[in-house]
């Protein structure tokens, strides 16, 4: 399989639980579906068909610290603005949040996509992972074949909810799948296992009906106990082995 | 019969709805009838006007917010129009709009004359923006689309919870058993504390007695006992914590009262937990969690017994509890604090770490439960642990039969890797000079200490705490160590490497 390989890396970044709106925003510590869709579409410059994407990725960073940002909370106004006839549209005040940050963060992402290799090269918009101001740097962009295996290791990645039971390691999150533009935003969540520790193939819970499964390994990645980086795919819509999810199905 | 609800994998709603099924007595959500709705609406509309939930509420849904604000209490009219729009929307759809938990039509109802209908906010769910505010939603649409059913259980959700510290204490897990045993738990404590508050007159609800990752802690442990004694699953799952408050008076900028702290328990944590549980561990394990509790410091106690207040003396905050959530991070060190009994350098006198003692608690120190934490938090290899156990067996054996010590001091107050290689080296000569077999080959060596010749591995220290572990328990049972007690002093606490080591 030729995947597209992106390496990406930014001096911070903060991928906000969507549903702690107010005064603090803790961060997922690896970036949701839908961000990695946003980020995609961006440097493609258009919003893409979600079907049929196929994403892995690698995600590290140095630190996590707290920030405090004075965000200007809005309500809609009518009137003038004073002195002038210009219409007010909006009026808020200052509040102090304090908001969780990821220092140095590094992401290697893998898209089934290899002819999107020039969008990457040259990306329409600026690149950000995160917040608005989260700027990023693509350091590398390269086409890659990846080599399937038995044997593998998985870390700082985000894992299928179905692999929970197989593990042994890592939590579980719920995380915006994708977030669906053509209709309003409309969000869909699904359960992903995050994992930061290494585990290797040898070292999943083995169940009947996986025997003999075999993985996607990176051929680049550097090769520990005779295994390569594992790489786990995920999608934006259509099925998921995790059912109930919020919001039911997409796809 | 047309199945209602189910659960979601979001907090808020998953509590809520085990605190439904948990008051309808029963276990499946699935199995949650209209009728179980309308219960627990009519239990949440009554309750929730007045003593000790009314004030208590003000943590999860703000004050003044909706059908329980004081400004309703002269009109009981309003104030059942509101419960009845807030608790008793389900079945009344409005097709346009999907909840964004359950993905069912949102409801028609508005839950005030200002709001549009079916849309939450602040008041309804803990964290939301209030009501207008269009920050973090799409297009200026404020407030989140929900269903009659969704606003049920997230009203549903607080009884579920804990008050701990001012706040609420949710706890989640992806093993939904253990979100609705959670849930019954804290509801439990929650109704007796309500009804016992009632019949004292008092409009405060009581705060749990323990700190909030002490209570999570402890109250899993008692959780996986009793789901052990009635041989129930344990599929590998994770715990999750949030410890929150909506108030409008909580600060976010407040570190010792932040509005939400989220705390993990991963995959790792549960199994060691659920393991504890079995009685295969259960004696060992209590021991070492007996000596983490805080200490109640004896000044403090007569002052308030002056002040004629009421002494709680029951410990609040359990070290080695909260310390599992350092984990697996912290492993190293856990394992030297908890399992090797190494004094900490502590700030207050009430903690007691600081009185950790290898030669006094030589009877805590366990290889079984060193083994179960290397194996499910630390995932070291079988072979590995089973070299580090042979280690310490044979230096236990090479001690107890020569009565060598000066090797047990010198291995046990070696400082860095080069004291403790010539200290193994001389040992194993002068092993070998009295015609013995070597006491230790180079290969067991290696494979404990170094990662290549002469190189130590960067865990070397882990390493060399764990074979003490094992070599103390060995010699403690054979009686050598209670005869030779003078040969202990207390190892350092010397988290930070020192010159030279490492």
């Amino acid at each position: 399989m030729e995947v597209l390989k992106i390496v990406a890396e930014g001096l911070t970044t903060s991928f906000r639980y969507p549903h702690f709106m107010q005064g603090v925003h803790p961060t997922f510590e690896m970036p949701p579906p839908a961000t990695i869709y946003g980020h995609i579409c961006s440097a493609l410059g258009k919003w893409v068909p979600p079907e049929g994407i196929e994403f892995a990725y690698h995600f590290t960073y140095q630190a996590k610290f707290d920030d405090v940002e004075h965000i200007h909370v809005l309500t809609p106004s009518s009137g003038k603005l004073p002195g002038t006839k210009f219409p007010k549209v909006t009026e808020g005040s200052v509040n102090p949040f304090k908001r969780t940050i990821l220092f140095k963060p590094k992401l290697t992402l893998y898209i089934n996509r290899p002819e999107w290799k020039s969008a990457f090269l040259s990306p329409c918009y600026s690149v950000v992972l995160g917040r608005s101001q989260d700027l990023f740097t693509y350091t590398s962009v390269s086409s890659v074949k990846l080599v399937s295996s038995a044997g593998a290791y998985f870390e700082h990645t985000l894992a299928p909810y179905r692999m929970a039971l197989q593990t042994g390691r890592g939590y579980v999150v719920l995380m915006p799948r994708f977030l669906d533009y053509a209709n309003g935003r409309i969000p869909f969540f699904a359960r992903y296992v995050v994992l930061h520790r290494r585990v290797y193939t040898e070292e999943l819970i083995k169940y009947q009906e996986l025997i003999g499964e075999k993985y996607w390994v990176d051929p680049e990645s550097p090769e520990e106990k005779g295994a390569q980086l594992g790489l786990l795919f995920h999608t934006f819509v259509g099925d998921y082995d995790d059912q109930p999810v919020m919001a039911g199905l997409v796809g | 019969m047309r199945k209602i609800l189910s659960y979601t994998g979001h907090p808020f709603f998953d509590v809520g709805l085990a605190m439904v099924t948990v008051f309808a007595g029963k276990y499946d959500p699935s199995s949650v009838t209209e009728a179980d709705l309308d219960s627990m609406a009519s239990f949440i509309e009554r309750e929730y006007a007045r003593e000790p939930l009314k004030s208590f509420l003000g943590v999860a849904f703000t004050t003044n917010a909706w059908f329980n604000q004081p400004a309703f209490t002269k009109q009981p009219e309003k104030r059942s129009d509101y419960a009845r729009r807030i608790l008793r929307g389900y079945g009344k759809e409005l097709p346009e709009e999907r909840c964004v938990f359950t993905g069912k039509a949102a409801t028609a109802v508005a839950f005030s004359d200002k709001l549009p209908p079916g849309r939450a906010y602040r008041q309804h769910i803990p964290l939301l923006t209030g009501e207008g505010v269009i920050n973090f939603h799409p297009a200026g649409h404020t407030g989140l689309p929900v269903s009659g059913e969704a606003a049920l259980c997230l009203q549903a959700f607080p009884l579920g919870c804990a008050k701990c510290g001012g706040r609420l204490l949710a706890v989640h897990s992806d093993n939904t058993d253990i979100t609705y045993d959670f849930a019954a738990e804290f509801f439990g404590y929650n109704r007796q504390a309500m009804l016992l508050a009632q019949q004292a007159g008092s409009s405060k609800m009581p705060e749990a007695k323990m700190s909030a990752k002490t209570l999570l802690i402890q109250t899993l442990l008692n959780i996986e006992l009793r789901r052990r004694e009635e041989a129930l699953d344990h599929r590998p799952s994770s715990v999750t914590a949030y410890h929150l408050t909506n108030s409008g008076q909580s600060n976010p900028l407040d570190d010792r009262n932040p509005p939400l702290e989220i705390y993990h328990l991963p995959i790792e944590l549960t199994g060691f937990l659920v393991q504890l549980a079995s009685p295969n561990y259960r004696a060992e394990w209590n021991a070492i969690a007996e000596r983490a509790w805080r200490l109640a410091l004896p000044g403090k106690k007569k002052k308030r017994a002056a002040d004629g207040e009421a002494e709680d003396t029951r410990p609040k905050r359990n070290f080695l509890f909260e310390d599992l959530f350092q984990l697996p991070d912290n492993a190293g060190k856990f394992i030297r604090r908890y399992f090797l009994r190494v004094p900490a350098h502590v700030k207050t006198e009430d903690d007691p770490r600081g009185f950790y003692s290898i030669r006094d608690e030589a009877s805590l120190i366990s290889w079984k439960i060193t083994d179960l934490f290397l194996r499910e938090v630390m995932k070291v290899d079988q072979e590995r642990i089973r070299q580090i156990r042979d280690l310490g067996d044979r230096l236990a054996a090479y001690i107890y039969g020569e009565d060598d010590r000066k090797f047990f001091t010198a291995f046990y107050n070696a400082k860095n890797y080069l004291h403790l290689r010539n200290t193994l080296i001389r040992a194993n000569l002068a092993h070998v000079k009295r015609g013995n077999p070597p006491l230790i080959t180079l290969e067991p060596f290696i494979e404990v200490f170094e990662e290549g010749f002469e190189v130590e591995r960067p865990d070397r220290r882990l390493a060399t705490d764990l074979v003490l572990i094992r070599m103390i328990e060995q010699l403690y049972n054979l009686g050598w160590l209670g005869k030779n007690k003078d040969t202990l002093h207390e190892l350092k606490d010397d988290d930070e490497p020192e010159k030279g080591d490492l």
